[in-house]
């Protein structure tokens, strides 16, 4: 947008033009996962009226979503193994496909799927994760190697989340006890706390 | 480190034949595709000779939509404001954005010129050099436009160097061209840089702009990224005939390829493989 200004004096004017370019600032009513409720508005030029702008369909959403989250992962595509990369692909167009749409599903956050690219290239990943979306739109991925599983949740700025769930080694313990080891922190530190707990073959 | 070219170009005297052998395997070795190509954005552009209609421009769009789905009209907008006056609104189109399904490849046409993106990961040049062909001829086709009066290429490179927490970057190990500070200045390290240059062929045929800059934020954990930035277009008339006039485009590649590679060390080479 550019604002040509032809003269330094301010017009009263100046102020309702002010409260109009605010207004574009669209309001909207988000749904349960993140889906909008298209009430936007915007500045008609040629009359100087607010009006509301056309309504996005739900497959339209879904098709932006998955488009955004194309477009972040391109920017360190070259980083990732082509297997890798077609899965994540795949996987992301399974998640905003219309077929699979459910009532409870929710769109991703764009930020969120940074921190998991950010993770994959960092920790040198191979195995392919499954992927799954919480009701905060943060990327939920879960790795299986045996009996063990690893559950990441990767939230926006660079945070997340990791479950480490494997068979208990007590002494007494049953076969059908579990481990459950939880952490919480910077991404940049989720591969040190993989190795320090000894299940970097889960991701590698 | 030693650079190939830097040895080779100073054996040339001394052993002519182990130099130009160096050089030749040089040249060879950059004709192999880079298994991780730094690229994150190259494009071909016609600029127009004439302005093309909007209408134009959206039967064109509408024509590409299954390869392209995602269309988006470019928007002009103005605002005047002058004393004593009501203050002035416009909005005008001023061109399309068409995008592939996969996010990887884009159309963009303003009343200016038209121009085929391509987006990492970057795959191939005859790919980009087809693709434009076979859109520019569907565009030809669609708006009767056919002269363009300039061409351009640019590719965007993103060198992403890895850095240990808290370490620091000796940019010569992996820049043959970069910033430099006065030896006196020790108490300051250079956080941020961006450096632009326009370089004219001998011939005067081509330009060159070039930009090297420090990227804010690397998009990769612990690690530098350096953007060099490689801009070039023909400044002598272009010919009518359509071969003569894809064969000037084709030329391209070699001299963005050659400044690229001259601006890089083997260091730099070692992170594309």
């Amino acid at each position: 947008m550019t604002i040509a200004i032809e003269t330094g004096a301010m017009s009263a004017d100046l102020w309702k033009l002010d409260t109009k370019i605010s207004h574009l600032q669209h309001s909207s009513v988000r749904l349960k996962g993140g889906l909008q409720l298209p009430i936007a508005e915007s500045l008609n030029a040629e009359t100087g009226r607010i009006e509301p702008l056309p309504v996005h369909s739900i497959d339209l959403q879904l098709f932006d979503n998955a488009a955004e989250l194309k477009r972040r992962m391109s920017i360190i595509a070259m980083h990732l193994p082509i297997s890798l990369r077609d899965t994540i692909r795949n996987q992301v167009d399974r998640l905003l496909s219309l077929e699979h749409w459910e009532e409870d599903s929710s769109l991703v956050s764009s930020l969120s799927f940074v921190t998991f690219l950010r993770f994959l290239v960092h920790s040198k990943a191979v195995k392919l994760p499954g992927l799954g979306v919480s009701p905060l739109a943060h990327v939920l991925a879960s790795w299986h190697d045996g009996n063990t599983k690893l559950l990441v949740n990767f939230m926006p700025n660079e945070k997340a989340k990791a479950t480490i769930i494997r068979p208990s080694d007590r002494r007494d313990a049953k076969a059908e006890d579990f481990e459950i080891t939880g952490w919480q922190g910077n991404v940049a530190s989720l591969k040190h706390f993989l190795a320090r707990n000894e299940v970097l073959h889960c991701i590698e | 480190m030693v650079d190939s070219r830097d040895l080779a170009n100073a054996l040339i005297d001394n052993e002519p034949y182990i130099g130009r052998l160096l050089i030749v395997m040089a040249n060879l070795r950059k004709m192999f595709a880079y298994d991780k190509p730094p690229i994150t954005e190259a494009v071909i552009s016609l600029h127009l000779g004439n302005s093309v209609k909007q209408t134009d421009l959206e039967r064109f769009a509408a024509k590409q939509k299954a390869s392209f789905p995602r269309s988006e009209t470019l928007m002009e907008h103005n605002f005047k404001v002058e004393e004593n006056k009501r203050p002035q609104a416009s909005i005008a189109k001023r061109g399309i954005r068409l995008t592939s399904k996969e996010q990887d490849r884009i159309i963009m046409v303003d009343s200016t010129q038209f121009a085929v993106i391509h987006l990492a990961p970057y795959k191939d040049w005859s790919l980009l050099f087809e693709d434009t062909k076979t859109q520019w001829k569907r565009f030809v086709g669609v708006t009767g436009e056919h002269n363009p009066k300039r061409i351009s290429t640019r590719f965007i490179n993103r060198i992403d160097i890895p850095i240990e927490d808290g370490g620091s970057l000796n940019l010569a190990d992996y820049f043959a061209i970069g910033p430099s500070l006065p030896v006196d200045i020790k108490a300051l390290v250079m956080d941020e840089f961006h450096l632009a240059f326009g370089l004219l062929d001998r011939s005067k045929s081509f330009k060159h702009m070039l930009q090297i800059a420090k990227i804010p934020n690397s998009p990769l954990i612990d690690h530098v990224s350096i953007a060099i930035d490689i801009d070039v277009f023909s400044l002598a008339v272009l010919p009518l005939k359509d071969d003569e006039l894809w064969q000037i485009v084709y030329s391209l590649r070699d001299l963005k390829n050659d400044l690229f590679e001259a601006c890089i060390t083997d260091k730099t080479r070692e992170l594309f493989r």
